[in-house]
């Protein structure tokens, strides 16, 4: 973060301006006077004319990221193994989506703990790396926000604040330097977060992060749905949803995940931590 | 959707809910509970004590066959099992395990009788003594006709010493018994034989007189007289009808020479010495009765003219009623005849009869009032030689028939009696046959049980291989080296299977409780959707 800060001074932001000035006429104010704030935040539009943007960029630790069962390379047969299981998944999901249009995919599971979140990125990446698409990882699992975790970094903003008004959806944004792909991280556990979720602020974002990029593919890492009505409020806004699975569930939670998320299209289930692909036999 | 279900890496691979992935998902749960079953079962397998088995094997040869439909030598064993299963008991008593008990110092005087109740349903229990395989063993011989029985006498201990020296003392045990009981048998047998010898010969006494008696009796009815006494009646026959011949002819000849009689006068005429014929009686009767009517007419009755003429007259119708009465007489004689005749054919009651005991009657009554009425013989005799002739010749053929009819009286009789004679012949042949039948079946009887009083009486004089039954060893107990009990190898084969089939079981029961998600399978039970695998990282 703190490089960042070191790249993002206040004269290569003034040269921006200038370079913003001469192609489009358009004068960019910086949102604060104050050089800090500018430094450590982005351009962003101050009226409808500005059309340049800077997200923060975060370093990128595929060790740390490993650790985490998030596979960028292929180091071994393990790695290997599961990057291929990802690039079928990804390549399923597309498909499916292509096949109706759709642009938000709601990654979630009956419980806590299945790999919501670990599927999530590992999809995210696979589309952002290998195919012609961006993509945007939403962390909305509001009671409990992974994403920055998992990436290792201290999110300055998260989607709350944007719901709630106190900052716009630039300044959220998070590049972890992984070509395609953005994320919008949460930040702090918000108890009352399935209230937050069904709220038409919470819409329009959905709504606004799905028309601004036609191409991008956002997926949302989203809470249990059996921990709450989280995913219910979301159903309205989303296209399709992945339900991530592990063999700790029962029949009769994913009865009711089912159940629950009737009304919206499954694009598929993950069945994680499967002993049965673990011994493939048609990997080589 | 479920063409586009291109899955992730697992999902290619058709594994299914089959018993291997149940077993692979609980490989944990099986081996855990095979291993303890095999633990548990091993160590009881182990501490079991090692038994001693000392056996022998008998054969018991029998005589005991029946002849069953077909005529084949059967048997069905139940008499020799029965004797068997009683020598078993004997030998199983408890006196008799008692007496063993002691002689092989497994208990002494001292014991309590609880004690010793004890010990004796601990001997019973490893005893046994009983038919090789099952019952009976190649129950029929047709061949030799004997029953072949295979017994095999056991017993078991943890010390082999005791096992043979028990096993062998039971062996001597039942052949001695069942020795002495064949011999007590026969001797029984041979006093019942011949007590039943004695009844039968009595019996065969009895058929013999009476058979006798009956021949006697029947002397003339018996088979071998029969052609005789059918040719008797044939002959009979033939001189009846021989008989009938000759009567028929003798009435012909009867009827001709009253024929004749009726054409001839009794009287030959009466020629004077110049040769004129001279008045006949009949005419001279007319000419008296003339000569009495004038007379009567000139003198009183009491003239002496009239009274010779009424006394001529008399004499002379005298002559004419003889005559009559003869004919009376030969038309009697004929009506008796045919009564004679008749009276085989029909009843009293018949008709013909009636009519010819009527005419019978008034016949004889009409000859009798004749012959009351009929006056002294006239002096005047027939003279006519040629009437003379043919009255004889009429008397001679009354004797000649007379003589005919008495023949063939006598010859109906006898014919009566062959008759009869040859009616009773089947009844006479069946009760003979009967009775030499009935004195033939007292005479076998009699022989049967001769025989088997001879075989028994000699059984008893000779050696045991004519015995009814006899007992063979044909294996001795021997001491055994290795002990019979437990069989380990097998208990443990049994016991791997066992353990196997209950870890198995455990696998079955764990997957019929699991409500996990724990495969693809699952999740496709749920949805078409397709299911994309993630693989466990470490």
């Amino acid at each position: 973060m703190s490089s960042d800060k070191k790249n993002l001074t206040r004269s290569s932001i003034e040269d921006a301006m200038v370079k913003a000035k001469k192609t489009t006429g358009t004068e960019l104010v910086p949102q604060s006077t104050d050089a800090t704030q500018v430094s450590s935040a982005k351009i962003r539009y101050l009226d409808k004319n500005i059309v340049l943007s800077k997200t923060t960029r975060i370093p990128l630790n595929k060790e740390a990221l490993k650790q985490k069962h998030i596979f960028l390379d292929t180091e071994d047969k393990n790695t290997a193994i599961a990057i291929s299981a990802y690039r079928h998944l990804r390549t399923n999901i597309l498909k499916t989506l292509n096949a109706f249009g759709g642009q938000t995919l709601l990654v979630t599971g009956p419980t806590a703990s299945v790999g919501k979140t670990t599927t999530a990125i590992n999809l995210a990446i696979n589309i952002a790396r290998h195919s012609q698409r961006t993509a945007l990882l939403v962390d909305l699992d509001l009671r409990k926000p992974d994403l920055h975790k998992v990436f290792d970094f201290e999110p300055e903003f998260g989607v709350i604040d944007i719901i709630k008004g106190k900052t716009p959806l630039e300044d959220v944004l998070v590049s972890p330097q992984i070509e395609r792909l953005t994320l919008l991280p949460g930040k702090e556990a918000y108890e009352d977060s399935s209230e937050l979720l069904s709220t038409g602020a919470m819409s329009n974002l959905l709504q606004d992060l799905k028309s601004r990029y036609p191409e991008r593919l956002v997926i949302i890492d989203s809470p249990p749905v059996l921990g709450g009505d989280h995913v219910e409020a979301l159903s309205a806004s989303v296209d399709a949803c992945l339900i991530v699975v592990d063999k700790t569930n029962r029949k009769h939670e994913l009865k009711e995940t089912l159940r629950r998320v009737h009304d919206i299209k499954i694009a598929g289930y993950v069945l994680n931590r499967s002993l049965e692909a673990k011994f493939d036999r048609y990997y080589y | 959707m479920k063409n586009l279900a291109i899955q992730s890496l697992g999902d290619s691979n058709p594994r299914e809910n089959n018993f291997f992935s149940q077993f692979k998902r609980q490989w944990v749960a099986f081996l855990l509970t095979s291993i303890s079953v095999l633990v548990m079962g091993g160590i009881v397998i182990y501490s079991l004590p090692d038994i001693y088995v000392a056996e022998s094997k008998l054969e018991i040869t029998s005589k005991e066959l029946f002849l069953d439909k077909k005529g084949t030598a059967n048997s069905s064993g139940a008499q020799i099992a029965r004797r068997f299963y009683s020598t078993r008991d004997h030998i199983l008593s408890s006196e008799n395990i008692t007496r063993i008990l002691k002689e092989n110092n497994l208990t002494d005087d001292n014991a309590g009788e609880e004690e010793l109740q004890k010990l004796i349903a601990k001997f019973r229990k490893a005893t046994s003594l009983g038919f090789i395989q099952g019952e009976i063993i190649n129950p029929i011989t047709t061949k030799e006709g004997l029953l072949r029985v295979g017994v095999e006498i056991k017993y078991e201990s943890q010390s082999p010493q005791q096992a043979f020296k028990i096993a062998d003392d039971l062996t001597t045990n039942f052949l001695e018994t069942s020795s002495a009981r064949v011999a007590l048998r026969n001797n029984r047998k041979m006093e019942y034989l011949q007590i039943q010898m004695k009844g039968v010969a009595i019996q065969v006494r009895a058929a013999e007189e009476k058979l006798a008696a009956f021949k006697n009796e029947n002397a003339m009815f018996l088979p071998d007289l029969q052609p005789v006494t059918m040719n008797r009646y044939s002959e009979l026959k033939s001189e009846l009808s021989q008989i009938e011949e000759r009567l028929t002819n003798i009435q012909r000849r009867e009827r001709e020479i009253r024929a004749n009689l009726a054409t001839v006068s009794t009287d030959a005429f009466l020629y004077s010495a110049d040769g004129t014929r001279v008045i006949g009686p009949a005419e001279k009767l007319t000419l008296l009765q003339v000569e009495l009517a004038n007379a009567s007419a000139k003198f009183s009755r009491n003239h002496p003219d009239i009274a010779r003429l009424n006394r001529e007259i008399q004499q002379l119708q005298g002559i004419h009623k003889n005559h009559n009465t003869s004919d009376l007489e030969i038309e009697l004689s004929e009506v008796k005849d045919k009564l004679a005749s008749l009276k085989g054919k029909y009843n009293a009651s018949h008709p013909d009869m009636k009519k010819l005991n009527s005419r019978k009657l008034s016949l004889e009554k009409i000859l009798v009032n004749a012959k009351t009425e009929q006056r002294p013989r006239s002096t005047s005799v027939p003279n006519n030689p040629a009437y003379i002739r043919a009255l004889t010749q009429l008397e001679s053929v009354h004797d000649e028939r007379s003589q005919v009819k008495s023949k063939k009286e006598g010859l109906n009789q006898e014919l009566k009696t062959v008759n009869e004679q040859i009616r009773s012949f089947p009844t006479v042949q069946k009760q003979l046959v009967e009775l030499e039948r009935e004195k033939e079946q007292f005479s076998r009887k009699f022989d049967a049980l001769e025989r088997e009083y001879i075989q028994a009486d000699l059984t008893k004089s000779m050696n045991d291989a004519s015995l009814d039954e006899r007992f063979m060893l044909v294996e001795s107990p021997e001491r055994p080296i290795t002990p019979s009990k437990p069989h380990k190898l097998l208990l443990t084969a049994l016991l791997v299977l066992l353990a196997l089939s209950v870890g198995t079981a455990a696998v079955l029961i764990r997957e019929t409780l699991n409500d996990r998600i724990w495969g693809k399978i699952v999740l496709q039970e749920f949805s078409d959707d397709p299911v994309f695998l993630i693989p466990k990282f470490r």
